[in-house]
């Protein structure tokens, strides 16, 4: 069967139509990946070669958007002096135009085309069946995820600013100088400081927090899910709005938290205004809004946890502790793992709360270095600066998720 | 003689077609519609709603779509992406701290063509504010909402405890001695004055009143740490040491100072002038408003303009800049202008409008206004330096180091020194 089906592949593969497909998969593909590169040397990399065309271009895009009308006229590619079989070289400023704002949806289009070629060659039929369902969603993962993460690289190495990301030039590598050796650096090492305090906070918050809820309203009677609904309740409200919220309880002079505190005796604080407190004032709310959430996570976990286990072990004379420790807790194990990567993620990118309650302040206490980055593109407008830094914040949150794979790969029990 | 006034006539009839043809290119010969994207919050909705009817009255033509966008740094952060993208309004307010890196940038269109081609009184709006909204000496957007910064008080309590309010910065001692009111433990019941802190344009013309410049005129080097500024900085810190001011800092700064303000917790406040429709309507004493303390020289009384300001972007159609104009040109027009100024709190720009019958009367309902408006020449343009926005917030947050840490005084300026010059000379 296997070898019959084999043979099935081979000869679609070797049929006349198949190899006219790839023979045209293989010209059109080299034809859109050169188009494509062309496009993006002269928009993106402005390759100085090319910048007499690509000005032509950008004057014939202002023409037009002034006249509110498409963009018209030709261009000379190769200069007014090229001529090859009375082709003078030009070419409409419109199709120069479309190319270059689409110039990588044009090389990647060009390299789906090859490399479907060359797995027209290679795989069998059956297979490539299942590729051609794949590609799609590979073609818009490559263009909405890699390239960002290489167009940031290549403008971490630019001096380009927000207000003028039409010209720039290369600088090597003045950007990560700045980051580790220059003014740069005192900001970026509290800013690492700062958020890594922050995740940390909110990871104990999450994992412990949770956890311990998730034990608390671990019963299945109607008052117990009126209690999970309220506890889970903040995670539907966003950010933004409870933030705002949290902005006048925690107002160090007109607050109800202080309010609440001095019925105790408690000295209030000025949470938000006080570089000592104000990361704790934005951890307050935060753990309003996770909380409940881990918990639900923990208890979908517990709930699948057979029975069996804690009635073995109570026979065995385990006491509550014990069953926790040695049932319950290993048998977590997998959802804390996700918890703890999720949470590690989403933390070290916290921003809103930060953006809305502090805006990095005071005396950029909490300054996280996503709002950082922020504030380098659009209040400073050093867009080149705040690409080095998201790079190594790249780099940085990359190395941290892999070593926790790597760890969890060798500690967690998935047996359940 | 004859042949001259031909020549003559000729000429004329030569330049009135060549202004006929100008204003001709910026007309509006068709029905559109047009983005405005401001930061007026709700409760100015009626007017704005009353100035655009008004408006589409008189320029059936045009309609105008007003958008609230947030903040001035919304505004800012979403102009920028409009810009990025192409797809940008026709017209836009900016606070007044950006046009120097927007000019700088070629986000705005230049308005010089615009004003000579409709006769533009452009003039009407006096050397400094016209220098505040140009760039490279063209004009890249003109003056909307324009204010300064003031010092409020409590009337009521300086009739009563005869308190003068200081001139210059060397008063600023005896004033705040007399204006603040301690609990019989020491410490504070009533502060002298508040130095609003969050944005350093509140506090800034206390330095450079004094010479101290946040960007000398170089372009390459500050004075962030001379002897001037290490003086004012430690007398600053040594009222607020003793308890006669606080430096208000961080995200509830204005909310906090203003409830002070009203609860008599202080008896004065820095702020800004566009504010003084809000102080009166919320306190129940006669609030004052007065020049900040001007320099130790006893003659130097700068302040300088803030607010916002109205601009068209480069990137707009002709078609939608040219009904932009017409829009710009109705939204700071003399009888607009003092609409604005009038219910919003902010001055009025137009010097055509100060001799009117309309601001006498505005002034008699306003009389604090008066004070203000009497030194409306010295408004001065903010620095044009396009990094001073980002070095002017590194002063600002050294400065709050100071003031609420304790940071020492001259290391703390020094290091900061140290990073302004790392930045000017990286630009």
């Amino acid at each position: 069967m296997g070898n019959s089906s084999l043979i099935r592949a081979t000869d679609i593969r070797q049929s006349p139509g198949i190899k006219t497909l790839r023979a045209l998969l293989w010209i059109f593909g080299v034809i859109f990946v050169l188009v494509g590169v062309l496009g993006y040397m002269m928009g993106d990399l402005q390759v100085s070669g090319l910048q007499t065309v690509a000005n032509e271009i950008y004057a014939a895009r202002t023409a037009a958007q002034n006249a509110g009308a498409p963009v018209s006229g030709s261009v000379f590619l190769f200069g007014e002096s090229f001529s090859l079989l009375s082709w003078d070289g030009a070419i409409s400023a419109w199709l120069l135009s479309a190319v270059m704002n689409s110039a990588v949806i044009i090389l990647l289009t060009g390299v789906a085309l090859i490399f479907n070629a060359v797995m027209l060659k290679v795989q069998s039929w059956e297979n490539m069946k299942d590729l051609l369902c794949v590609e799609p969603a590979l073609f818009f993962f490559l263009l909405f995820v890699y390239y960002p993460v290489i167009e940031l690289i290549r403008i971490s190495f630019t001096d380009m600013r927000m207000l003028s990301d039409a010209t720039f030039e290369y600088a090597g590598f003045k950007n990560y100088r700045w980051l580790f050796q220059g003014s740069g650096a005192k900001y970026f090492v509290d800013s690492l400081r700062i958020t890594a305090t922050y995740t940390f906070w909110e990871l104990f918050i999450t994992l412990a927090g949770g956890m311990l809820l998730a034990l608390l309203f671990n019963r299945l009677t109607r008052l117990f899910n009126a209690m999970r609904a309220i506890v889970f309740m903040p995670k539907y409200i966003a950010v933004s709005t409870s933030a705002v919220v949290f902005i006048w309880i925690l107002n160090g002079r007109f607050g109800i938290l202080n309010s609440a505190l001095s019925v105790f005796g408690i000295q209030g604080l000025d949470w938000l205004n006080d570089a000592k407190t104000a990361l704790t004032g934005v951890l307050i709310l935060t753990a309003w809004r996770v909380v409940g959430y881990a918990m639900m996570i923990y208890l979908s976990a517990m709930i699948g946890i057979p029975r069996d286990y804690y009635e073995t072990a109570a026979i065995d004379g385990a006491d509550g502790v014990s069953r926790f420790r040695y049932i319950t807790l290993p048998l977590l194990a997998p959802t804390s793992l996700f918890l703890f990567v999720t949470t590690f993620i989403a933390s070290m990118k916290v921003f809103q709360s930060v953006d809305v309650m502090t805006s990095g302040g005071p005396s950029k206490a909490t300054n996280v270095l996503v709002y950082w980055v922020f504030n380098l593109s659009f209040e400073d407008f050093r867009v080149a600066r705040a690409a080095a830094v998201s790079v190594i914040f790249f780099i940085i949150l990359l190395i941290c998720t892999a070593l926790t794979m790597r760890w969890s790969s060798r500690s967690v029990n998935y047996d359940s | 003689m004859k042949k001259y006034l031909a020549f003559a006539l000729a000429a004329l009839m030569m330049l009135s077609v060549v202004s006929v043809s100008l204003a001709e290119s910026y007309e509006v010969t068709e029905p559109i519609t047009i983005q405005w994207w401001h930061a007026h919050e709700d409760r100015f909705n009626p007017q704005i709603e009353y100035m655009i009817e008004k408006f589409e009255e008189e320029n059936p033509l045009i309609t105008v779509e007003p958008i609230y966008i947030g903040s001035y740094s919304e505004i800012n952060t979403q102009l920028i992406a409009a810009v990025a993208s192409g797809d940008v309004p026709a017209l836009c307010t900016a606070n007044t701290s950006y046009p120097a890196s927007y000019g700088a940038a070629g986000i705005c269109e230049v308005l010089d063509p615009y004003i000579e081609a409709t006769d533009y009184d452009i003039a009407d709006f006096g050397e400094g504010l016209i220098a505040s909204t140009s760039y490279d000496d063209q004009q890249i957007c003109l003056p909307y909402l324009i204010s300064t910064q003031v010092m409020f008080y409590n009337q009521d309590v300086a009739d009563a405890e005869g308190i003068e309010m200081p001139k210059t910065f060397d008063e600023m001692d005896a004033f705040l001695e007399k204006a603040t009111v301690f609990n019989e433990d020491g410490t504070t019941k009533r502060y002298g004055t508040v130095f609003a802190g969050w944005d350093y344009w509140y506090f800034e013309m206390l330095y450079k009143n004094n010479g101290v410049s946040v960007i000398n005129d170089d372009g390459l080097t500050t004075d962030v740490n001379g002897e001037a500024a290490v003086y004012v900085t430690n007398k600053i810190k040594e009222w607020i040491d003793k308890g006669y001011a606080y430096f208000a800092y961080g995200t509830d700064a204005s909310a906090n100072m203003r409830q002070l303000f009203w609860d008599g917790g202080t008896f004065s406040v820095f702020h800004t002038s566009s504010l003084y429709d809000l102080y009166v309507a919320q306190s129940d004493f006669t609030v004052g408003m007065c020049w900040l303390p001007g320099g130790m020289d006893g003659e130097s009384f700068k302040s300088e303009v803030g607010g916002s300001v109205i601009l068209i972007p480069a990137k707009a159609s002709q078609a939608q800049k040219n009904a932009a104009w017409v829009f710009l040109q109705f939204m700071t027009s003399p009888e607009i202008n003092l609409y604005w100024a009038d219910n919003t709190g902010y001055f009025t720009t137009r010097q055509s409008v100060l001799a009117s019958d309309a601001v006498t009367e505005y002034l008699e309902r306003k009389p604090a206004m008066k004070n203000v408006m009497e030194m409306s020449s010295w408004i001065n343009p903010r620095n044009q330096h396009p990094l001073y926005n980002t070095i002017a917030n590194l002063w600002r947050d050294s400065l709050a180091q100071i003031y609420v840490e304790g940071a020492p005084v001259q290391d703390t300026l020094d290091s900061l020194a140290a990073e302004v010059t790392e930045e000017l000379e990286d630009q």
